[in-house]
Order: C-alpha cells, then sequence, then structure tokens
C-alpha cells in the first residue's frame, strides 16, 4: 500500500513538471530543456520567501507561480520566438539558458561577484520548512501516510482540472489549440498569435515553478535539481503522447507506479532505469506515444 | 456504374502478366475508403492517364502502387509479381519509378548530383561506402540531361531553378532511375504552354519502352499524349476507353456534369 | 555564367589545404608546451574526435545522439579494464574488487565477485583497445536497428539516446565491485605496446592522439566527399524521397550511427590513456550535450570546424577556469555562446568561414567564366549549402 502512496507521489510531481513541458511542447512544438530550472526556481523562490518574507509554503505557491511565468514570458519573447519551426535548435538553445540560470543561482544573481552573499542562494544545499500541518502523518488502515505527499497529489489533480478547463473551456485555450495545429494560418484569424504563445510558454513555466515549490518541501534545494526532472518530465510527456493531455496522465501515473515499485523490490536506482527502460521500449513499440491524436 | 473497356490495341501474349495489376485494391482513412476496390490492368509499354475530379483517389492509387501508403486489402502485381505491402525501397528496385505533384527534389545539392543519386543503380551501403562521384556525366546520361533541357544548368543549385525547370528535374530524376513503370502525378502542374507541349513530347517519346500512368486534369495535355483513359470516382474505376469514349459515356458527363473535363472542345 | 563545378573543386582543395595546415600546427605544438599542457591539448584532441563523432553522425545524418557519452564512456571503460590489470597492484583481481568481496569469496577473477568473469579476457591489453571499438558499436547497431527501422525521428532519436545513456551510467553505478561504481576506475598503468610505454605527459601519447584524430579527419572527409556524402545529405533533406529512388534509408543511417559510436568509443579509450582514469561522469548527460555544443560551435557540418570548436571550448573553459574573475561566470558565456550559435551562426565558426570562401570564390570565379553560352533565367545568388 505504501509503495503504491509512495507511487502516486512520485507521480504527482512527474505529473505536475510534465503538465507545463506539456503544454509547451505539445502546443507550440518546442523542447524547453530550462523547464527543469524553473522547478529550480521555483524551488529557490519558497527558501528566499520562507527566510526573507517569511511566508509559508502555501503562500509560495502563488509567488513562485508569477515569478516563473514572467520568466518563461521573458525567455520566449527574448530566444524561443525565434526559433519555431526549429525543434531540435530549440533543444540547443535553451540547454544554454538552463546552464545560465543554473550558474545565477550559484553566484547569486550576479552579486556573488562583488562578494554579495544573499541567504538562500549559492551553490550549498538549501532546505525548507514546511507548515507543521503538513508534517503530520495519517494512518490509514495498516499504512502510513505522510500528509505532505497527499497534499502534493491534491495540488497535481487540482492543476490539471484547472489546466484542463484552461485549454478545453475558454477562449485562450481555444486560441491556443487553434495556434498548435495550424501555425501561422491562425493570425489570419485574427488571433495575436505573439501574445499567446507568451502567454501559453510563461504559463507552462509557471506550473513548472509550483512543481517546484511543492518539491522544496521534500527534497533538498540546490542549483543542478533542476536537470533530473525535466530529463524525466520529458520522457512522460513523449511516452504519453504528445498533445494529449489524458496521455500525460497516464504516462505520469504508470511510471510513477513503476518506479515506486521497482525501488522498493530493488533500490532506487533500478527504480529509475526501470522507467527509462519503459519509456524506451514504449517509443520503439509506439513512436508516437501511447495515446495519439488521430490525424491524417 | 458501368464498367467500359475498350479493346486493347495489342492483345498481350497469352500466359504474359500485365505490367501492372491490382486486384481490388481498397484503402480506408478510418472507415473511409478512399480507394475502393480498385481493379486495374496495364500492359507493357502503355501510356495510361487517370483522371476524376478532387478527391477521388487518383494520388492516392499513385500512393499505394509506389508503397507510400499501405493497402487496406488487395494484391499490387507487377509483371506477375506481388509487390503488395513490400517497402518503398524495394519496390522502387523492382521498377517502379514515382514523381510527385509538387517537384520533389534535394534542394540542397545540385541539378547534377540530383541526378546522380536518382541514377545510380547501386543502392547497397557496402557499395556506396568508399564510391566516388562523377564530376560529370557519362554519355548515355547525357541523353537525357539533353531531353530534359538542363544541360547548362547541370551544376546549379537546384534551389535556384523555376518551377518548370523543377518539374523537369524530377522527371529527369525519373529517368535515370529508368524504372520499368513511370507513376507521373500532374506533370504539368505550373507549368506554361510551351513546358506542356515539349512535357508531352518527352512524355509521348517514352512510350513504348516504359509503361507510364499519369495523372492529369487538362484534357487539352491528355489528348495529346494518350490513348487510353480510367476514370476514378469516388475510389472506384467509373469508366475506361479511349479519349473519345469516355467525353460521351453518360455516366462521366453525370459524374462532372460542367466540369473542365467536358469544356473542352 | 559562373562554372559551379570549378568552383566547388576549388574549394574541395583549400578545405583540404586547411586540413593538412591543421594537422601541421598539431605536429607542432609539443616544441612550444610544457608536458602539462601536452596532456591536456591532448585530452582536448580527444574531445575534438569526440565532436567529429557528433558531426558525422548529426551534421550529416540527422541523427542528434544525447547521449554520445554513452559509447564515449564504454570505450573508456573497456581500455580502463584493461589497463586496470596491467597494473601490479591489480594482480590477479583489481583492489577495487577485494573491497568489495564477500570474506569467502576465492581471490580469482573468475569468481571473486557476480560477473567478475567478464574481466578475464582484458588481461590481454589488445582485448581492451578492441573492445572499445568494438563494444559501442555493437550496442549503436542494436539501439540503432530498434529505431530506425521503426521510422523513429529527430526529437524522439534523441530522447531514447538519452534515456540509453543514462540507464547505462546508473548501470555501471550502481555494479561498484564489478566497474567501481560512482568512482570509477583509477590505478591504472600505462599503456603498453611491446615494451614501448605511453606517458600520459609525453609526446607519445600526445603524437597518437594526433595521429588518430588525423585518420578520423582524413578518412571522414574521404568517406563524406563520395557517394556515401552525397546520399546522407539527401537522406537529411528528404528521407522519404530518396526510399522512392530505392535506397533503404535506414541502413544508412545506422551505418552512420554505428561508425559515429565506434569513433565515439575510440576517443574514450584514448582519454583513458590521456587523462589515467574512467568514470560515470564521462556518461553524464551534462557532458554529452557538451559534445554537442562543440560540434554546434565548430560547425556541425565540418568534421574540422567540430574539432576545432571542441578544442577552442575547451581552451577558453580552461583559461576561464583558473581566472577568478571568469571562473563564476564561464557556464554563462557557455551559454550565450550557444544560444547565440543556434540562433545567429546556425552553421558555426566552420559556416562561417564557408560563407566568406563561396563569396570570394564566386567574385573571382564571375572574372573567369568558362561557359557563357547561356545566361541562366533567374540569376540568385543564394547559397547552395
Amino acid at each position: 500500500m505504501e509503495t503504491i502512496i509512495i507511487g502516486l507521489s512520485i507521480a504527482s510531481i512527474l505529473f505536475l513538471v510534465a503538465l507545463g513541458l506539456a503544454i509547451i511542447y505539445g502546443a507550440m512544438k518546442i523542447i524547453n530543456l530550462a523547464h527543469g530550472e524553473m522547478v529550480m526556481i521555483g524551488a529557490y523562490v519558497t527558501v528566499l520567501a520562507t527566510k526573507h518574507l517569511g511566508a509559508n509554503l502555501y503562500l509560495c505557491i502563488p509567488i513562485a507561480f508569477i515569478v516563473t511565468a514572467a520568466i518563461g514570458y521573458g525567455l520566449e519573447v527574448i530566444i524561443v520566438r525565434r526559433l519555431y519551426g526549429r525543434l531540435l535548435d530549440t533543444l540547443l538553445a535553451t540547454w544554454g539558458v538552463s546552464l545560465i540560470l543554473q550558474q545565477l543561482i550559484r553566484i547569486h544573481l550576479g552579486l556573488g561577484l562583488f562578494d554579495i552573499h544573499i541567504d538562500g542562494l549559492g551553490s550549498d544545499l538549501q532546505n525548507v520548512q514546511v507548515p507543521e500541518l503538513l508534517r503530520q502523518t495519517l494512518t490509514l488502515g495498516d499504512a502510513n501516510i505522510p500528509v505532505y505527499r497527499a497534499f502534493v497529489f491534491i495540488v497535481a489533480i487540482l492543476l490539471g482540472c484547472i489546466t484542463w478547463w484552461l485549454v478545453y473551456r475558454t477562449h485562450f485555450g481555444a486560441q491556443l489549440r487553434a495556434v498548435s495545429v495550424a501555425r501561422g494560418i491562425a493570425s489570419c484569424c485574427g488571433i495575436n498569435e505573439k501574445r499567446i504563445n507568451s502567454l501559453a510558454f510563461a504559463y507552462g513555466s509557471g506550473l513548472a515553478g509550483i512543481a517546484g515549490v511543492m518539491v522544496s518541501g521534500f527534497k533538498t534545494v540546490s542549483p543542478d535539481m533542476g536537470t533530473p526532472y525535466v530529463i524525466d518530465a520529458f520522457l512522460v510527456v513523449v511516452a504519453g503522447g504528445v498533445g494529449h493531455l489524458f496521455g500525460t496522465v497516464a504516462s505520469a501515473g504508470i511510471l510513477g507506479e513503476l518506479q515506486s515499485y521497482v525501488s522498493s523490490i530493488l533500490n532506487d536506482v533500478y527504480g529509475r532505469t526501470a522507467v527509462f527502460a519503459t519509456v524506451i521500449a514504449v517509443l520503439l513499440w509506439k513512436p508516437q506515444g501511447l495515446f495519439v491524436i488521430r490525424s491524417r | 456504374m458501368q464498367d467500359i473497356v475498350s479493346q486493347p490495341t495489342n492483345d498481350p501474349q497469352a500466359g504474359a502478366p500485365w505490367a501492372l495489376e491490382t486486384t481490388d485494391l481498397t484503402v480506408k482513412f478510418d472507415e473511409f475508403p478512399s480507394v475502393n476496390g480498385v481493379n486495374l490492368k496495364v500492359e507493357a509499354g502503355e501510356l495510361r492517364v487517370i483522371i476524376g475530379a478532387n478527391g477521388a483517389g487518383k494520388s492516392t492509387l499513385l500512393d499505394l502502387i509506389c508503397g507510400k501508403t499501405r493497402p487496406t486489402s488487395g494484391v499490387i502485381l507487377l509483371r506477375g509479381r506481388d509487390v503488395t505491402g513490400i517497402g518503398e525501397a524495394q519496390i522502387a528496385r523492382a521498377g517502379i519509378g514515382r514523381k510527385f505533384q509538387t517537384p520533389t527534389v534535394f534542394k540542397s545539392m545540385s541539378v547534377w548530383e540530383n541526378l546522380q543519386v536518382a541514377g545510380n543503380k547501386q543502392f547497397g551501403v557496402s557499395h556506396n561506402f568508399l564510391c566516388r562521384t562523377e564530376s560529370s556525366p557519362a554519355e548515355q546520361q547525357r541523353q537525357v540531361i539533353d531531353q530534359i533541357g538542363l544541360g547548362s544548368l547541370l551544376h546549379r543549385s537546384a534551389a535556384e531553378l523555376s518551377h518548370g525547370q523543377l518539374q523537369w528535374l524530377e522527371l529527369g530524376m525519373l529517368l535515370m532511375q529508368s524504372p520499368s513503370i513511370l507513376l507521373l502525378d500532374e506533370p504539368t502542374a505550373g507549368m506554361t504552354t510551351e513546358e506542356t507541349d515539349k512535357t508531352a513530347d518527352i512524355i509521348r517519346s517514352l512510350a513504348g519502352n516504359h509503361t507510364i500512368l499519369v495523372i492529369e486534369h487538362d484534357m487539352a495535355f491528355v489528348r495529346q499524349i494518350c490513348r487510353k483513359i480510367t476514370v476514378l470516382h469516388q475510389g472506384r474505376i467509373l469508366a475506361e476507353g479511349a479519349a473519345e469514349e469516355i467525353e460521351r459515356n453518360a455516366d462521366v458527363i453525370q459524374a462532372y456534369l460542367g466540369s473542365a473535363m467536358v469544356s473542352h472542345a | 555564367m559562373i562554372r559551379q563545378d570549378l568552383i566547388a573543386a576549388r574549394k574541395h582543395r583549400i578545405q583540404l589545404q586547411c586540413y593538412v595546415a591543421f594537422i601541421a600546427i598539431l605536429l607542432m605544438l609539443p616544441l612550444m608546451l610544457d608536458a602539462f599542457w601536452l596532456n591536456r591539448i591532448a585530452t582536448y584532441l580527444v574531445y575534438g574526435i569526440c565532436a567529429v563523432a557528433i558531426c558525422l553522425s548529426w551534421g550529416w545524418a540527422g541523427i542528434l545522439n544525447l547521449g554520445q557519452g554513452a559509447f564515449f564512456g564504454m570505450g573508456a571503460y573497456m581500455m580502463a579494464m584493461s589497463l586496470t590489470l596491467a597494473s601490479p597492484d591489480n594482480n590477479p583481481v583489481p583492489q577495487l574488487m577485494l573491497l568489495n568481496m564477500e570474506p569467502t569469496a576465492p581471490r580469482e577473477l573468475c569468481c571473486i565477485t557476480p560477473g567478475s568473469f567478464l574481466w578475464i579476457p582484458f588481461r590481454w591489453q589488445a582485448v581492451g583497445v578492441a573492445a572499445s571499438i568494438i563494444v559501442p558499436m555493437i550496442m549503436a547497431l542494436g539501439i540503432g536497428y530498434a529505431m530506425f527501422k521503426r521510422r523513429t525521428s529527430g526529437v524522439y532519436v534523441s530522447i531514447i539516446t538519452l534515456a540509453l545513456a543514462l540507464i547505462i551510467q546508473l548501470i555501471i553505478i550502481n555494479n561498484q565491485p564489478l566497474t567501481g561504481g560512482f568512482n570509477g576506475l583509477a590505478d591504472l598503468a600505462p599503456l603498453t605496446i611491446g615494451s614501448f610505454e605511453f606517458d600520459p605527459y609525453g609526446n607519445s601519447t600526445y603524437y597518437l592522439v594526433t595521429a588518430v584524430l588525423a585518420a578520423a579527419l582524413f578518412g571522414g572527409r574521404y568517406l563524406l566527399s563520395g557517394k556515401m556524402g552525397l546520399i546522407l545529405r539527401a537522406t537529411q533533406e528528404d528521407e522519404a524521397r530518396l526510399r522512392f529512388l530505392g535506397y533503404e534509408v535506414e541502413k544508412y543511417k545506422m551505418l552512420a550511427f554505428c561508425l559515429s559510436a565506434g569513433l565515439a568509443g575510440l576517443a574514450g579509450m584514448l582519454f583513458v590513456i590521456c587523462a589515467e582514469f574512467a568514470s560515470p561522469a564521462l556518461m553524464a548527460t551534462g557532458f554529452s550535450v557538451s559534445m554537442v555544443i562543440w560540434a554546434a560551435v565548430g560547425g556541425r557540418h565540418s568534421l574540422m570546424g567540430a574539432c576545432v570548436g571542441a578544442v577552442l571550448v575547451n581552451v577558453i573553459g580552461a583559461g576561464a577556469s583558473e581566472s577568478p574573475l571568469f571562473q563564476p561566470i564561464w557556464p554563462i558565456i557557455l551559454g550565450l555562446l550557444f544560444i547565440g550559435v543556434v540562433l545567429v551562426m546556425p552553421n558555426g565558426i566552420a559556416g562561417v568561414f564557408d560563407s566568406l570562401l563561396d563569396r570570394k570564390l564566386r567574385n573571382g570565379g564571375a572574372a573567369a567564366s568558362t561557359d557563357a553560352k547561356h545566361v541562366s533565367p533567374r540569376p540568385k545568388t543564394s547559397e547552395a549549402r
């Protein structure tokens, strides 16, 4: 039972990170390797906000969202915008961005060069204090469920629903879907493509920021914590089927549970190995991912 | 739906297989049959034109024959040999060459490089591994190049050619491939009248030595080049016969009432 | 009309001269550098070979391999295993196995730890050398077959190679008794052929690396200037069209992929000779992507460009890490460089040289045109590549 709970917890984080990536890749065909750094920045925002502003974890969620969304918006306007249609180039350029972002944190946003150190930044590991309520453990039957894991799960589901509503039930979402299917032509219908792209990128980055807040609650925060997340998220998105929200959910769920299960039997390393091997197998069996949108 | 088949101009020898034959060829995209039970029989050396409205399944039929699309059911026979569902490369090597509706050449390479790639008879990796390229064409290849009229543009980049020249380059590539069966998808699309006439000359000169299947809309061009027409409508063969018969055929007129097909004098 | 083929021939000759000049410069460096820097440059030349491998698979065959570190690392480990066993400390069994063994296990290579028998062939150095090239090629053959037969394209290939490298890295880290785990293999003997010992800090190792690099550059150039190069260029532009001409595109991609893997393995082998260790860090994603960065900066379509890119980036990086001013901002500069190359110089430094050369030859060629029969209907000055 505990394995399942842990699996859901892993899946929740995977899902949160993958959701933002799914929007950015699925809707806009951009490979954003800096997405992991958005998670990292979300975590650092939590560290700084709790240290300097005295905010609690709940408040950090909207703060992190705003910060990372703003950074994402800036990234799109400055760099990503010029790379539409050049898929592999977006991969390379965003990797460059991730190098920069990581190092900026290490050198205290540049102030470290002048020997000014901001408490909470730098190369050291950081930790976040989680609110009292979330540090408890529930006992359900014979299983101990940390409340924090349940909290993450709830947040993931909530954001998934909000995103679904946003993409499929709002005007913005309709425009986004139009742009993703018919780039260039959508603007002939009066859609401001540039704005939609920037907002979508910002939203996706914001989701990653929230994921970062969640992660900071139970993992140590360091400048290079983001890379594994973006790799895992990518595997989730691609295995689930690009452009398919449900595919991302299913994929995150399956891979999360798989990792938890294998980890409990063997060890963590084999858990991750199993996930990677499964994704490779899925991609070789169904090159477009598990769930494909049928189109000619 | 009548099946008018005119008498073949020369009876195939008893037992000799058709150059190209399809039996009940069908392909369905999400339950919609784009090509529906087509039985096509083409003789060796014949020049056959396929016409029909947009969406009739003409290009799809060529896609099936050259291996781009897999049929849902049915058989494709090349000189009696079953080539259904084998890969595009194998079909090409078996002797089927395709020219596409929009000219697809390698724009990053020169005209001569395009022709070389097409005319390279050895496809294996081991052969091409250390093989050098030729800097200029051999004698037989010169003939093809003169035929398509690109002799002076041999070393130009393909990206610099005009639309008509691109069509000819692709035709040239097809000729270099020297397949026994040529599939031409609207070879005169976007061409001027002179270019169309020249293309008609080239195609006519090829018939006899090659079996040619042409998709076309331009009836004037069609009358210039061929003897037998197959009309496709909604994935099925509606009628087959010589141009005059087709134009008088009641079913065909009904299907395309007012279309360009009937308007040409 | 400008004779395109004459221009192309002249370009070819000039490029060949550049290659020769490059190698000549490299051969003269030992006269100017001390042992420490010689070893460093040798290592960077090894990275250059990696970049050449990336250029072959990415710039020419269109396969962006984000897990090149796996092939490089495997090559390194194969050689390192042989050199470990060649060291007197590691006879009859390597120290690392002694540290991790069950107390009751026999001190024999065959059975001291599960899987240790795999080490036995590596007692012969020749096996290590051969395995460092062959094992990555076999891996590439396997994964390449699975991917290309299924017509996996672009992004998915990159992701699969990325995931594969991660798997291999995890497996190596997880098997400490067999592979040295996180710390890898150190305490190696130097490479010895006959009675000649290759000193990592001496001229012998440097010349060995330079010789292999020269072979890779000239061999690769010879290969790509022939029909193979033509077919690979066509593959990149329009695979489907090439199939309709009769070519089995999968086989060509597999060939390029395997050659690239073998070359990377060879580079790994040379790395171990220069750096005297092998570790899972060589298989890390960051390192694999670095190789792509080097090739992108130098020129993904040019073998020598990729090599120069690797050497340049690493030399500047080494200089930066020793300067207290630049050391903290070097990753930022690298990131900006990468973004800049993608946005502004997609063909890298070599691409810039190529355009300049093109322009110069055309201006010179117009005055010397020999074929004035036909004026092209639409004279365009756009570049062919």
